[in-house]
């Protein structure tokens, strides 16, 4: 013991550490994989969100949309499929993931309790697949990734806004797998994608230090299974005002110089090619329709009619021209059913919009 | 605090380990940077500057009244005193300095700290003339400290005094208010100790370096251990020279401690119980997993810190006294607090509960009376001493009552069992009683976490599969 030097402990214990750094950026392990989820505590029913760090824990929830396979793994998504299953997948924004709704009222929910089953007598078992994020290439990304865990059929919903071509959401969700959307921009001949502005993760950023962000919420997702199995809450459920019929004077846009030419449409074909031979159904999804003040003008606070009508036409002539299957449900609902924004839709809703598209999830469901 | 703060710690006290000279003065320069460096947020902004400088202020009156007058000596003390001094006006100046990320800029102006040298400096003088009498100066200072400790432990007298200063203000005061005095609860024991053994003639004759140096000690001001001061001093004059192994026990504790904080016991804050939790979890088999995380929480956390004090002052050749002894797996509840947060303990124990005792049999009350009152009374004051709440209060009686019960159960017992049971039967009536005892501490945490005692019982109720 008193001939141990401290110095050459410490020298030993540097090498190691920085041995250790160089092997996990060299070999890229895939940690999210590891998960307590659907084995120590129940899957999640959606991906793991929460808008707030301060409400991390009151809803059990840490995002860790730098590692898919963490995301996906903590959810019943990446459970084996069952021998009598038809899979269906839903791709989408905020509204398919659920905002303010528990997962039983969700889409995806409200699907699963009409209990569809294929020409065959499979069971047509839906999943929420869907990140809070309304961004087509984004959209991509998760179909590009959860094709592994074996779908029969993808429902992707889209809105308008998601087709915006806008850089700021890359740098949040884009940027970590720069490299798979250049792989996919060059492919699929996405052409209003600029990749080449993406940062490419450095050597540095790929070792444990560089990720130390990304593992740290890898293990915090991991300890807040057992508050998610113990509680069921995985949102924090806030109070919202209901939406005004009248709309102010001025409402938001961002369409003056709208040209839907440069819009992400392509994604939409990139999508469908990326699936392969599972099916895939386009929604057009549902918005608040105000009737009050300025209303002749805009539809809600978001869409001015005359951009919302473009993009309509735009939608429907690509959707024919492509042979897409399509259900357009830009109108479907009454504007009693949205809850805190002109996208997310109440209980009876969702239960509305499943019921619409059940004849079509069914007809896809014979054709595989 | 930030383990970048405390890697800055671990980089200051090992240079001072290094040191062959001047050891003393440059740990004393250390320690007065860091209790104005750590200072938190407060109401308001002068008080990151006035809180720090009260806190030496009151240590060197106490040294000054603790002390014999022959080690007032300018020779043995103007380096310490002009370390201290220099030290304030380093921290005073950062306002022409600017170095915001080491201290705040908003300082008082000079004059303001040289008027309250000069007051400070009179008062000195005031009392050194007025030292007939030191003994009823003394028990003056401790009244004072203690009811300065309560003011600062009672959340309602704190925020009155606030809302009066607004009031005085004319201006609208805020919901909430920030104040804390950093490491008072400790500075305050130590205070109180080397008050008591002045008193009492065990106190030995301490340099002003040595006095400030012991009370403020960067490693254990904040979270402990609670030293002696004649301990800590002998070792201050003579300190442990460092082997090979010695750096790696110091190495050692440290990064146990960083791992046991920071690593275990942050993760296990998430899944601990809590005020969400007991609103949102209704199953009595995760509450008991969540109060179990707590109580393992808890601890990591607290000895985790003590673990880093520890490493931190062997490197500088202080030998901190040890503060746990793996208190979960003790099989009763006295043995449990013989090996949980040991030196506050035994600071009770000297300045308290002795006491107590030795005054109650005097009184010639019966065994039963004297234990349920010493207990009680030692418990609850444990508690307050955590901040004057109902919850700490019931904290403390709760182990108060468990401390009775259990000297009373073995009092029973032993009566009753003539021959030392099999070792088979030993290990088994051990292990139930760490079972029950770790249960029993675990209850106890809830006073202590929940913010009222309705949601404690509520709790309560839960784990055992009882809805209110």
């Amino acid at each position: 013991m008193t001939n141990i030097r401290p110095l050459h402990v410490v020298i030993k214990a540097l090498i190691l550490y920085v041995l250790a750094n160089l092997a996990f950026a060299y070999f890229d392990p895939a940690v999210g994989k590891l998960s307590i989820y659907n084995w120590l505590v129940p899957g999640r029913e959606r991906v793991p969100y929460e808008r707030e760090v301060e409400y991390y824990n009151i809803s059990h929830t840490v995002p860790v949309y730098e590692d898919m396979d963490a995301m996906y793994q903590s959810t019943i998504l990446s459970q084996p499929k069952r021998p009598n299953e038809f899979r269906v997948f839903l791709v989408g924004d905020s509204s398919a993931w659920g905002f303010e709704l528990h997962p039983e009222d969700t889409l995806v929910g409200q699907i699963n309790a009409l209990q569809l089953v294929t020409c065959d007598g499979r069971n047509i078992v839906a999943y929420n697949a869907a990140f809070p994020l309304p961004y087509v290439m984004k959209d991509l990304l998760l179909i590009d990734k959860v094709l592994e865990y074996d779908p029969d059929l993808f429902l992707w919903t889209v809105t308008m806004d998601g087709f915006n071509n806008r850089q700021t959401f890359t740098r949040h969700f884009l940027d970590p797998y720069s490299q798979r959307v250049r792989e996919l921009v060059e492919e699929y001949n996405i052409q209003n994608l600029d990749a080449s502005q993406m940062t490419t993760r450095t050597f540095w950023e790929r070792t444990l230090i560089g990720q130390r962000s990304r593992l740290k919420k890898l293990f915090l997702l991991q300890l807040h299974g057992f508050g998610w199995s113990a509680s069921g809450l995985d949102y924090d459920y806030r109070r919202y005002e209901p939406l005004s019929q009248d709309l102010s004077d001025d409402p938001q846009s961002s369409f003056d110089d709208l040209d839907l030419d440069k819009m992400l449409f392509d994604v939409l074909d990139a999508g469908r090619q990326r699936m392969g031979d599972v099916p895939l159904l386009v929604i057009n999804e549902p918005i608040f329709i105000a009737s009050g003040r300025n209303s002749d003008i805009h539809y809600n606070e978001f869409y001015p009619r005359w951009a919302y009508d473009e993009y309509l036409t735009y939608l429907d002539e690509r959707m024919e021209s492509g042979q897409y299957h399509y259900a357009n449900a830009w109108d479907l609902l009454p504007s009693s059913e949205f809850t805190d924004s002109i996208f997310h839709r109440t209980p009876a809703g969702e239960g509305m919009l499943a019921e619409f598209l059940a004849p079509q999830i069914q007809d896809l469901s014979c054709t595989k | 605090m930030t383990v970048f703060q405390l890697g800055m710690f671990a980089l200051i006290a090992t240079l001072i380990g290094q040191l062959k000279k001047g050891r003393e003065l440059v740990m004393l320069a250390a320690s007065v940077f860091i209790l104005y460096w750590l200072q938190p947020s407060q109401q308001f902004v002068s008080l990151t500057f006035w809180i720090p400088t009260l806190t030496l202020a009151l240590t060197i009156l106490i040294w000054f009244l603790t002390s014999p007058s022959e080690s007032h000596t300018l020779r043995a003390n103007w380096p310490a005193a002009s370390i201290i001094v220099g030290v304030i006006l380093l921290m005073d100046l950062n306002q022409y300095f600017g170095l915001e990320k080491i201290y705040m800029t908003a300082t008082p102006r000079l004059w303001m700290i040289a008027l309250a040298f000069l007051i400070y400096f009179i008062l000195l003088i005031f009392i050194k003339r007025w030292r007939a009498n030191p003994g009823f100066l003394l028990s003056a200072v401790m009244i004072g400290i203690l009811l300065l400790f309560i003011y600062l432990k009672t959340p309602f007298l704190i925020e009155g005094s606030f809302e009066l200063i607004y009031t005085l203000r004319a201006q609208e005061s805020p919901s909430r208010f920030i104040f804390s005095w950093l490491g008072f609860s400790y500075i305050a024991f130590r205070l109180i100790h080397t008050i008591r053994d002045a008193q009492t003639g065990r106190l030995p004759a301490l340099t002003l370096g040595e006095y400030v140096n012991y009370v403020i000690f960067f490693p254990s001001f904040t979270a402990g251990p609670i030293d002696r001061a004649e301990r800590f001093v002998e070792e201050l004059r003579n300190p442990v020279a460092l082997t090979g192994p010695d750096w790696l026990e110091a190495g050692r504790r440290f990064f146990i401690g960083i791992f046991k904080k920071f690593v275990i016991a942050d993760s296990l804050a998430l899944i601990a119980i809590s005020e969400i939790m007991v609103d949102q979890v209704h199953s009595a088999g995760w509450m008991w997993f969540f109060l179990y995380m707590y109580s393992l929480r808890i601890y990591f956390d607290f000895s985790g810190y003590t673990d880093v004090a520890i490493g931190l002052a062997r490197v500088m050749g202080i030998r901190l006294p040890e503060n746990f002894a793996a208190p979960y797996f003790k099989s009763n509840l006295a043995l449990f607090w013989n090996a949980w947060h040991m030196t506050l303990t035994q600071w009770f124990r000297a300045y308290f509960f002795n006491p107590l005792t030795r005054w109650m049999r005097i009184g010639n009350y019966s065994v039963p009376v004297i234990i349920f009152v010493t207990q009680i009374s030692t418990m609850s004051l444990i508690g307050l001493w955590h901040g004057v709440s109902w919850n700490f209060l019931l904290w403390g009686i709760w182990h108060g009552l468990g401390l009775f019960i259990q000297n009373r159960w073995s009092e029973f017992m032993r009566a009753r069992m003539d021959v030392p049971p099999q070792p088979r039967r030993q290990l088994l009536l051990n292990s139930i009683g760490i079972f029950l005892t770790f249960n029993f501490v675990s209850l106890g945490w809830l006073f202590f976490t929940l913010p009222s005692p309705q949601m404690a019982f509520i709790a309560m109720t839960r784990l055992f599969g009882v809805t209110p």
